[in-house]
């Protein structure tokens, strides 16, 4: 097999990897991968992208996201009064600075976390000693579960009384 | 270079498990979390860094499933060190490279591990053979209850598990399982099932994550949704899925070797004879043929080796598990001589 650069060398190098969810294949000389920095500076190096790749898409992909709101509120002055992070910061790592970020940036993140998750409520595990999380939250954890396997099973009378349940809890917290 | 001992210990996901035909190599399920209030490591200072590190690791001593188990600070180790441990599939490549204090912790049979300070100030791991995403999720919950009960997780009623990335945001879960995917990948049908994998939440990744590349055929599926359905959803969909995939890696197989039975068999005998002789050959070349060979193992060519040896030989013939094994750093043609010795001795010791 001839290297897919040059057309003229046997190609050795055999690699494949995933580019926009497309996996390619690549086969190349040696001379060519080594100018493609495919094979070298040192080939265990070349296995990885690196971490700055896959941030860097993941970021394209959150700004990419956040741009509707971000337009509409250019710009958001808060700081996280527990960490001091601002959202601009958030924008640039694309991480949180702390737990109490989600407080203070509620109103930028609950869209991103829907666009991201299709779904701003939690249905998981809750923490057993969680301070500030009472009975009530692990009720209304319950009932939202419930609520999702009665709409699952397309019960839907049954879905409206839960669903009520729920924000009467709500409502009282 | 200090970890050479790890080399003597039993991998315990590594055993085949027969059920998927090797297809589904490993399941793993990795759980986010933090601590309240003290700022994400990426924005912490290195006091606080040290602080959560301190917490996590008192935390970890007074967990019975953790007694003995090594607890390591990674500033403590080189470059070569930190590539082992990544390789071994304990530690994330951010892990590996980055600064600050960060730490690991390892449990019994690399099973269960936790990173310390990585993204999010902690990292549950728990790894199975097999497809047993369910089994390595029993594991994980038990020693996550007994962690939440001594450090005060980040956590909202509404939104859940809060961490650094909103990626995780939730359930702070993500289930993968490693799965060998030749045939797709021949019949160039894989593009078609990373698509729609992508249309219904999944992702596939390289053979260390996030990332990071794909090599001998190996895939990483995960979930990306962790916020909406709770864990076992989460882990049951992924289950249905893999099962999906492993069919049709199934059908692709079985019409290959019905269409193309003399090519395919070139094609795994080729890459024996390779392994078996060559006396110089890189990891990805490796690789490549060791993933040909586990086909020949899966249409009973008589290969003189079996599941389990090629499983090692992944781990074993990695660029920093090459060097650990002799104790010194190693220019990469240097390793790809040594590789190729490692692998003659373990394929001839199976006759």
């Amino acid at each position: 097999m001839l290297c897919d650069e040059c057309k003229k060398n046997e190609a050795t190098i055999h690699f494949t990897q995933i580019l926009d969810n497309k996996v390619t294949k690549s086969h190349l000389c040696q001379e060519c991968a080594k100018d493609k920095g495919v094979l070298f500076p040192s080939l265990d190096e070349a296995l990885f992208e690196g971490p700055h790749l896959a941030l860097a898409s993941l970021l394209a992909g959150l700004s990419d996201i956040a741009t509707p709101y971000a337009l509409e509120k250019p710009k958001v002055a808060r700081k996280c009064p527990n960490c001091k992070a601002t959202y601009a910061d958030f924008r640039e790592s694309g991480r949180l600075g702390c737990s109490e970020c989600y407080r203070t940036f509620n109103k930028e993140l609950m869209p991103l976390l829907r666009r991201l998750h299709g779904s701003v409520r939690h249905t998981g595990r809750v923490p057993l000693k969680k301070v500030g999380v009472g009975r009530k939250a692990k009720e209304i954890i319950e009932l939202r579960r419930e609520l999702q396997r009665a709409i699952d099973k397309e019960e839907y009378e049954k879905a409206a009384v839960i669903r009520d349940k729920i924000k009467g809890l709500e409502k009282k917290k | 270079m200090q970890l050479q001992n790890m080399l003597k210990q039993k991998i315990g996901w590594l055993e085949s498990k027969g059920d998927s035909g090797g297809i589904a190599i490993s399941s793993r399920i990795r759980v986010a979390r933090n601590l309240n209030r003290i700022p994400f490591p990426q924005k912490a200072s290195r006091g606080e860094q040290e602080e959560s590190f301190k917490k996590i690791k008192a935390a970890c001593e007074q967990i019975a499933y953790f007694k003995g188990a090594p607890i390591l600070n990674l500033q403590e180790f080189d470059r070569v060190d930190r590539q082992f441990l990544l390789e071994r599939h304990l530690i994330s490549y951010e892990h590996s490279r980055g600064d600050g204090v960060r730490g690991l912790v390892i449990g019994d049979k690399e099973l269960l591990s936790l990173m310390i300070n990585e993204e999010d100030h902690l990292r549950l791991q728990g790894i199975q053979p097999g497809l047993e995403l369910q089994q390595a999720w029993d594991i994980l919950k038990q020693i996550d209850e007994q962690m939440d009960k001594k450090v005060d997780y980040a956590f909202s009623p509404d939104i859940g598990y809060l961490t650094a990335c909103p990626t995780n945001t939730g359930t702070g879960m993500r289930a993968s399982v490693l799965m060998h995917l030749p045939a797709l990948v021949m019949n160039e049908e894989i593009n078609k099932v990373l698509q729609a994998l992508n249309k219904i939440g999944m992702v596939a990744r390289g053979l260390y994550g996030e990332g990071t590349k794909v090599m001998g055929d190996l895939f990483q599926i995960s979930n990306q949704v962790t916020l909406g359905p709770n864990e076992e959803g989460i882990i049951d969909n992924l289950e249905r899925v893999v099962k999906q995939v492993i069919n049709y890696e199934i059908k692709g197989r079985k019409t290959l070797f019905k269409e193309n039975k003399e090519k395919v068999m070139d094609v795994v005998y080729r890459a024996y004879g390779v392994l078996m002789n060559a006396r110089q050959i890189s990891f990805a070349e490796t690789m490549e043929f060791l993933s040909k060979v586990r086909l020949g193992i899966y249409f009973d060519l008589h290969l003189n080796t079996k599941l389990d040896i090629l499983n090692e030989l992944t781990i074993l013939t990695q660029p920093a598990h090459l060097q650990e094994s002799v104790g010194k750093e190693l220019t990469p043609s240097k390793r790809d001589f040594i590789r190729a010795d490692m692998i003659r001795r373990k394929l001839k010791s199976e006759k």
